[in-house]
């Protein structure tokens, strides 16, 4: 289920939303409503129609059977790892402090089973692709190359469900109370397919909080919730989707082989970092407002990352729970800065981050775009080379540096899902004949095929650029006091017009990661 | 042991207490909002109805200009000036040239081309019911089979909604689908399209359409006068065409063959009422060019799929006295392989053949219906001669 569809508009999100406030007050009812809500729009994916969803509960015979276990399958993958890590933690807290062995067993059992699925569903096609190329290049015979459906969200929920053993394991998180604690944690469906990563020791706490015990709703965190879900659908609706039809037009006829010309290509460059930015914090803002509707406080994920005056301040901007995940979790117990490794860990981090994104090749040299800024700018900075922040004209320039690095970097990103005429998924192509195109190495105009002059998106790719360098993000914006009459009806049309976008929507970019 | 900061939570949970800071939780904003937000979904509604931009709707104000809408009010007209349709084709784009006239000369009976856009069985079966409905059964339907449409779970086109009373036919949950499909159609731009709309004045109404560089007589027929012009000119090459499509449409013609039921439902459906009101049919498969049909069904698994598909169809019908006439090839009733304007649609040659061979007559006589050149100088403006 999608948040910008009319079911979760009209009957999921309302019939939920009554039924936890209204249905009862006790907290198992509220854990299980969320769980099973959580649950139902997840599996939502999984059919065509409603004879699609009847017919997998009609069992006659073994090919019924399979054909229903086939339809749940992601289902049961997110329900089998959730399990797994649980009873993990679980067991690894019975143990007393002087087992480490058989902790350290329980721990890499639940990693590898964590690991192994998202090397199983994300990777195994790249890798085997690999092996193949590696192959026909040696002159070998041709491997199979295996090519699976990649389950919606496994790279979230895996990575919140391994933090929560790796944390119970340190000794730094306190367990779940029950099953349904965690598997309402790991399934929370405002968070569940594209973030923000939430860890458990987020959110413990608010399930027993004295807002999810009362009666009735707090109306001030609804209002909230319901400024913050506008807001979301705003940046992803009129915003990131609009730019998309423009922006996509252009990459696409890149991938057909168009000579595009400098003014095209800066055009599609820049309206690309523009809609990731508002598609996917348009994503966090609207999973952070629907949080709010069921009294959880999600975690920021996007606090102004075009704002950010070098690359490791981006990085605490742009994707924060992502960021703060591989810091915690995989740069500092590589050893951090600490031994003079600092530029091997931001390498090795970067690039695992990148491949998180997607297998391609692109998205590792992505990673390690991003991994060589961060290691040249704490080299410049620890020089005393990076300039400093305190004069306006230090600050203005290491912002714009910054966004013009972090503009490079989303080449390779959105290059990774252009489909280019007779070369591999996974070539490298697209990445270099954009950069030819941003010099004008194919020629200065745009050839035969290519799209017409984008005047609107560079409109909006300058009122972006405003918004993004000028404009309060949305957390900055709702700790002032918003909560007048007329925002209410602004934001009501809003939402409307929002609606009214809901058929001609695009999906969200970071559905596929 | 490291020490983790939650700074990612800290403003959320600043934002929390600026809740519990603030005065006594109430509704008013949350009912604001939502009353803002009905609202300007109604308004938008209205306007879109009204403006009809998207020709989904059946506005009282701009009357949908699809086929859809627009031929059933035609039928409306005739049967209302008690000479209904005698003979009515029913189909998709790929029967839209049948030509009336031609089926008239043949078998003595008032025609009507019904065939609509996307048509399926869905829509002969509605557009069936609803005539009769009307107390104007035909004596005889042609009723064309796009095979490659029965393997998709298609939806209903929207603007069947632009005519009240063939959309009154359309079975639920089809015309659940359809008003939701309808009224997501009318998104910002179309909304601002139809509020523009509202503002200019209506045309007079006539009983032929010229537009989109097509024209469309008041028999149903639908005149491609672009591609005849381009033809003329010698600047038409439906190789091209096929060509340019092709990805596009082989990504839609490529999807399994899995038969629903519905459809064959829907066909039984259409039968019955045919055969309860004593209705002759002559039902046919329509072919495709070459270089499509080799593109489309490039395995055997397909083949063998398509065929059994068109078998299925034929033994339904058989079982309820009416013959397929299997044209999936194009020699099969004298067509000529190169008289496509696409991948799927006949230009008016073959479509005269392949009416006067299920019609039993011979296909290579000569054509007595108007020419299409001669329908394009009586009816178009800027007629032909002016190239």
């Amino acid at each position: 289920m999608l948040f910008n569809s009319y079911f979760f508009v009209f009957v999921f999100l309302p019939a939920v939303f009554g039924l936890f406030w209204y249905g009862s007050h006790s907290l198992r009812w509220r854990l299980g409503l969320l769980t099973f809500a959580s649950y139902t729009f997840y599996s939502w994916w999984q059919f065509e129609d409603w004879d699609d969803f009847v017919g997998t509960f009609v069992i006659r015979d073994w090919s019924d059977l399979e054909n229903s276990l086939w339809h749940w399958r992601f289902t049961i993958l997110m329900l089998l790892s959730s399990s797994v890590d649980y009873w993990a933690a679980k067991w690894i807290l019975r143990l007393p402090a002087d087992a480490a062995v058989r902790r350290k067993t329980l721990l890499a059992i639940s990693l590898t089973a964590n690991l192994g699925l998202l090397g199983l569903f994300k990777y195994l096609g790249f890798f085997s692709q690999v092996a193949n190329d590696l192959s026909s290049f040696l002159g070998g015979g041709p491997l199979p190359v295996i090519s699976l459906i990649l389950p919606v969200g496994i790279s979230f929920y895996t990575f919140e469900s391994m933090s929560y053993v790796i944390d119970v394991y340190r000794g730094i998180a306190k367990p779940a109370k029950g099953y349904l604690d965690y598997a309402c944690f790991i399934s929370f469906f405002p968070h569940l397919v594209a973030g923000p990563i939430i860890r458990y020791s987020d959110i413990l706490h608010q399930f027993r909080d004295v807002n999810w015990v009362r009666r009735y709703p707090d109306w001030d965190q609804v209002n909230t919730g319901l400024l913050f879900l506008t807001i979301g659908m705003l940046k992803k609706l009129l915003i990131a989707d609009v730019l998309a039809l423009k922006v996509n037009a252009i990459w696409n006829a890149l991938g057909q082989g168009t000579v595009l010309g400098p003014e095209l290509a800066w055009a599609g460059v820049l309206g690309y970092t523009f809609r990731i930015y508002f598609d996917f914090s348009g994503y966090s803002d609207m999973a952070i407002g629907l949080g709010h509707l069921f009294a959880v406080r999600l975690p920021q994920n996007f606090d102004s990352p075009y704002k950010a005056t070098d690359p490791s301040d981006f990085w605490r901007r742009w994707h924060i729970t992502l960021s703060a995940w591989l810091r915690d979790y995989l740069y500092i117990p590589l050893g951090g800065s600490r031994n003079n490794k600092r530029t091997r860990n931001l390498l090795v981090t970067m690039l695992l981050g990148g491949l998180w994104h997607g297998a391609a090749w692109l998205f590792i040299i992505w990673g390690a775009w991003h991994g060589l800024l961060l290691a040249v700018f704490h080299s410049l900075k620890s020089r005393g080379w990076w300039m400093s922040n305190e004069r306006p004209f230090g600050y203005w320039f290491n912002r714009q540096l910054t966004f013009a690095l972090v503009v490079i970097g989303w080449v390779f990103f959105r290059a990774a899902d252009v489909h280019t005429t007779g070369y591999s998924h996974a070539s490298l192509v697209p990445a270099w004949r954009m950069f030819g195109e941003l010099f004008g190495f194919y020629g200065l105009s745009p050839g035969l095929g290519a799209p017409a002059f984008p005047a609107i998106l560079w409109l909006l790719v300058a009122l972006c650029w405003l918004w993004c360098n000028f404009a309060p993000n949305t957390f900055e914006s709702l700790y002032r006091p918003m909560i007048r009459w007329r925002y209410a009806v602004l934001a009501g049309g809003i939402m409307a017009a929002c609606v009214l976008q809901f058929g001609h929507s695009v999906d969200f970019l970071y559905f596929r990661f | 042991m490291p020490q983790f900061d939650k700074f990612h939570l800290e403003q959320s949970e600043s934002l929390g207490r600026l809740h519990h800071e603030g005065v006594a939780s109430s509704p008013r904003f949350a009912l604001i909002f939502l009353g803002s937000f009905v609202l300007g979904l109604v308004a938008a509604l209205v306007v879109n109805f009204l403006g009809n931009s998207a020709q989904v709707f059946p506005s009282p104000v701009r009357e949908s200009e699809s086929d859809r809408g627009w031929k059933a009010r035609i039928v409306e007209r005739f049967v209302a000036e008690n000479r209904p349709p005698e003979a009515i084709v029913f189909g998709s784009s790929r029967a839209w040239q049948i030509k009336a006239s031609t089926v008239e000369q043949l078998t003595g009976l008032r025609t009507f081309n019904w065939a609509v856009t996307s048509g399926t069985v869905l829509d002969s079966r509605i557009q069936l019911a609803y005539v009769t409905r009307l107390g104007a059964p035909p004596k005889l339907i042609l009723l064309e089979i796009e095979d490659a449409a029965w393997a998709w779970d298609g939806e209903l086109q929207p603007s069947i909604l632009s005519h009240v009373g063939v959309f009154r036919e359309t079975p639920f949950p089809d015309n659940v689908r359809v008003f939701g499909d309808a009224c997501s159609s009318g998104t910002i731009p179309a909304t601002v399209r139809s509020l523009l709309a509202l503002t200019r004045p209506v045309g007079a109404s006539q009983t032929w359409r010229y537009f989109n560089g097509q024209l469309w007589l008041d028999d149903g027929y639908i005149v491609m006068v672009d591609a005849e012009r381009a033809k003329i000119r010698g600047q038409f090459f439906f190789e091209k065409v096929i060509q340019e499509n092709i990805t596009e449409l082989r990504s839609l013609w490529s999807k399994p063959y899995r038969v629903h039921p519905r459809w064959i439902r829907y066909l039984e459906e259409f039968l019955d009422i045919a055969k309860a009101n004593g209705i002759r049919i002559v039902a046919f498969v329509p072919p495709m060019h070459q270089a499509w049909e080799k593109a489309c069904f490039d395995s055997e698994d397909r083949r063998v799929a398509r065929r059994e598909l068109i078998d299925r169809l034929a033994g339904i019908l058989a079982a309820h006295g009416t013959k397929l006439h299997d044209y999936s090839r194009v020699e099969s009733f004298g067509g000529d392989p190169n008289e496509f304007w696409d991948g799927t649609h006949q230009t008016p040659v073959n479509m005269d053949r392949m009416t006067r061979a299920m019609l039993g007559a011979d296909a290579a006589s000569p054509a007595t219906a108007p020419d299409d050149l001669d329908l394009i100088k009586r009816y178009v403006p800027e007629n032909i001669n002016r190239e």
